[in-house]
């Protein structure tokens, strides 16, 4: 009998031994970053280095910028201008899905600002509209290039500048090990989108800027990357109409060139804008009497100027990129690849509008994941050029961002004029 | 019937998990209490389950009730190369059991028993990293089995039973709507029947010897349910919604047991259990509306076995001390395992005592089982676009079991 209880003792001290959590596993060891020191990381650009997306800045998009990617996959800390949701104000949303379309609808609520406290300059430097003359000369929103050689204030500087510097400066002041440089997009987007309306920068202008910013950051001892500018003319802001109209058999419209004639067009050759919609809806560009205006139309000569422009432009930073030593994401490539689809992580992706899952509704800005591939960009040049092996991000991981707009209960409807005046009772 | 089912429905709210694969053997606490190596002893009324030819031992009428309480505590660290650990929310899972015996004539015993035989049930937190494969899983199995006994010599019996089976299941994961932000949520829900039937050997070819085969047929359970689908409202129009149809079929078990007197207080047993999982090649959902496309996920399960031994002594006239061992290998391929059934082999420890009061009798059992942890690094399952869902899986479970048997 002793010995039967003894069993059952040394049965019941297994069992307790068995219980123990077994489940702790050590945790991965962190990337090699190579010969890259991720302490001081510094992102400057305009919008496409902010994280804006729909039309807007806002925290839900932020926290997927290029930059606070690449430095999640690296496990280091990035402050950044967080504007709560849903953001700077005008934020693009999906009111509607139906058969024959996509019914979007603007938020014009704001978000607050989050982290203006910080006693340092944010990691992410970069402000939405920002042009290649800012980065090393505008402090504020009305000493940016947008007021100073067009009126018009952009108070998204003060948001991320705080009245600290330049961005240079403030980039500066971090002591940055590694810098990123993403500029001139809107130098020539603008030219683009208002249909050749608006000056682009000179690339004489372009050179001598790109040149000087490029010594003064060669200087700060960092290394930098730098990234080039994709052809306009293959994002869904140009080419979601006219694909439209030529499915529905239309193959020319009547626009009003730079010129100042009214000629028809062709649906191949001219790029209508997103904000041409309302127009055509209203019938333009149907006679040679009502033809769509200048400023939403990027004619054939124009697209010809604009993709020229963005060459040389290109030529001129990848030629600073070798002198300097510089890494170079060819941005331009990679949204040429995916013109005809790529298939990243499981999933296809296109430049098409809204379906295309690369860009968000505004037709110009990624999307997160968008935003996901060209993080992995960056990160293919940071450890092909100085040896790190930081892992890709995982883009099927990362959430989709067409922002399908909630219906508030406590604001009235809002009903057509005149839809409810034929109801029975 | 279709009353006595709501009711007993309603008293008998979970059943889950508890051997590999998603059937539960713990179905009578004097079998849990010797690791389950019941085939060739099978003297009280649960050998309905067991071991229907072990009914012809008992005298009389004999009921007995009980049930087991089964607390799984599953976690998983992943996906790969993140350990990042997510927690499976804890629920206690009650599989019950009932059986009645009557003596006919000398030779002829009938019974009657009800209990869970197949059940699975998994929860993860609703934000959980393996959401868009699973949240909630649960299969509950409800077997009604009369059985007919018959002793055919002094030493060698033979039982019989048919199963008419009722099953719920339960399916609720989130979906992806990218490239729109936000998520839906998907709940398949339905209940469906099926037949089987069972028979058993008992032999003593020795005064102390018993030798025992008992085999459990499979079981055809064609589900029919609903699926609900929620999502923003600007999709909601375009997710699948409407009747479903699938179908589980349940493996065949073949049981072959040996149980020794090797002195007149304590008695040995052992048994192996040969499970044909490989019938689970995968699981189709069936979406009546020909809109919708139907869902297949392979599972390519492949046959196990599960080994028990155990003893039981008996310390007083009245009181009995039990315990075992078992080992059950894991029917799942690597690649298939995902958060539904996180299964891996298993090492149970069981111990457990018998009292008995005039006609009354008392059975209670503990069984701890460690699941051996499991890393997956081949996984074929995907928690978003092509990416696998690699990681460490975790499990332990305690098991408690109760029975009152009754003799008339």
């Amino acid at each position: 009998m002793k010995k039967v209880l003894s069993i059952f003792l040394v049965i019941i001290a297994l069992l307790a031994i068995g219980c123990e959590d077994r489940s702790e596993l050590a945790p991965p060891a962190p990337p090699s970053t190579g010969s890259v020191d991720f302490s001081s990381f510094v992102t400057l650009g305009n919008s496409l280095t902010a994280g804006y997306q729909n039309g807007a800045l806002y925290e839900s998009a932020q926290i997927y910028s290029y930059g606070k990617l690449i430095a999640n996959q690296v496990g280091v800390p990035f402050e950044q201008p967080i504007v709560s949701d849903p953001g700077t104000g005008g934020r693009l949303e999906v009111q509607a899905l139906t058969a024959t379309g996509i019914q979007l609808y603007t938020n014009t609520n704001q978000g607050q600002p989050k982290n203006t406290g910080l006693n340092r300059p944010y990691n992410n430097l970069a402000v939405p509209g920002a042009f290649l003359y800012d980065i090393a000369n505008a402090t504020s929103s009305t000493t940016c290039y947008s007021y100073v050689f067009g009126g018009q204030a952009n108070p998204l500087f003060d948001l991320v500048l705080r009245g600290q510097g330049t961005m240079l400066n403030q980039a500066k002041a971090l002591n940055p090990k590694l810098i990123t440089l993403w500029i001139g997009n809107n130098d020539i987007l603008g030219h683009a989108t208002s249909g050749g309306t608006v000056p682009f920068t000179p690339v004489a202008n372009f050179t001598a800027l790109y040149n000087a910013l490029a010594n003064e950051l060669a200087n700060t001892g960092a290394k930098v990357v730098v990234a080039n500018i994709p052809d306009v003319t293959s994002i869904p802001f140009f080419t979601t109409v006219g694909q439209t109209l030529r499915a529905q058999g239309i193959t020319a419209v009547w626009i009003e060139r730079g010129t100042g004639d009214v000629v028809p067009a062709s649906l191949e050759t001219n790029y209508l804008t997103l904000r041409a919609i309302d127009l055509i809806n209203q019938g333009r560009g149907t006679s040679r009497t009502n033809p769509l205006p200048n400023n939403v139309v990027l004619d054939s000569a124009e697209a010809v100027t604009v993709r020229s422009i963005i060459n040389q432009y290109n030529s001129v930073i990848s030629s600073v990129a070798s002198s300097k030593g510089f890494g170079l994401v060819d941005a331009n490539a990679l949204l040429n690849s995916a013109r005809t689809g790529i298939t990243v992580n499981g999933i296809r992706f296109t430049t098409q509008f809204v379906t295309g899952g690369l860009f968000s509704l505004d037709g110009v800005h990624p999307t997160s994941r968008g935003y996901a591939i060209i993080a992995n960009e960056f990160i293919k040049v940071i450890n092909q050029k100085w040896g790190a092996n930081i892992p890709y991000i995982n883009v099927s991981t990362i959430p989709g961002s067409l922002i399908l707009r909630k219906y508030d209960p406590s604001k009235l409807p809002q009903i057509p004029k005149g839809a409810l005046d034929n109801l029975l009772f | 019937m279709k009353k006595l089912l709501t009711i007993a429905l309603l008293i008998l709210t979970h059943t889950l998990i508890n051997a590999g694969g998603f059937q539960v053997n713990e179905h009578g606490s004097r079998a849990m209490g010797m690791g389950g190596a019941f085939i060739a002893v099978a003297n009280d009324p649960s050998a309905i389950y067991f071991n229907p030819a072990g009914l012809t031992q008992l005298r009389g009428f004999n009921v007995m009730l009980g049930a087991t309480f089964i607390a799984p505590r599953t976690s998983f660290r992943g996906p790969a190369p993140s350990v990042a650990e997510s927690k499976m929310v804890r629920q206690i899972f009650y599989p019950i059991n009932l059986y009645a015996s009557y003596q006919l004539t000398k030779d002829l015993t009938v019974g009657f028993g009800l209990n869970n035989p197949f059940g699975l049930g998994t929860k993860w937190p609703e934000d959980w990293v393996g959401r868009y494969i699973a949240t909630e899983t649960r299969l509950r199995t409800f077997f009604f089995t009369p059985t007919i006994s018959y002793k055919i010599t002094e030493d060698i019996s033979v039982g019989w039973g048919l199963d008419f089976v009722y099953g719920q299941v339960l399916l609720k994961r989130k979906v992806d709507i990218s490239p729109f932000a936000g998520e839906a949520n998907v709940k398949l829900e339905g209940n469906g029947n099926g037949f089987g039937y069972r028979f058993g050997v008992l032999a003593k070819p020795l005064k102390d010897l018993s030798i025992g085969f008992s085999y459990r047929g499979d079981v055809k359970l064609s589900f029919n349910g609903t699926a609900e689908t929620t999502g923003p409202a600007q999709l909601q129009s375009q997710l699948p919604q409407g009747d479903v149809k699938t179908e589980v079929t349940t493996p065949q078990n073949f049981n072959f047991g040996v149980a020794y007197r090797v002195m007149p207080e304590l008695l040995l047993a052992a048994s192996l259990q040969y499970v044909t999982w490989s019938s689970y090649k995968d699981l189709k959902v069936d979406f009546v509306d020909p809109k919708y496309p139907d869902i297949s996920t392979p599972k390519n399960w492949f046959d196990s076995y599960i080994l028990r031994f155990g003893g039981e002594y008996s310390l007083l006239s009245n009181l009995d001390l039990r315990a075992g061992m078992l080992f059950d290998k894991n029917p799942i391929r690597d690649e298939y395992v995902d958060p539904t059934l996180p299964d891996s082999d298993r090492l149970g420890f069981t111990l457990g005592a018998g009292y008995k009061m005039k006609n009354i009798k008392i059975d209670v059992s503990y069984m701890f089982l460690r699941v051996a942890e499991r890393t997956i690094s081949n996984s074929k399952v995907y928690y978003a676009g092509n990416s696998p869902f690699n990681g460490t899986y975790n499990t332990t479970t305690h098991l408690f079991g109760f029975n009152v048997s009754y003799n008339f």
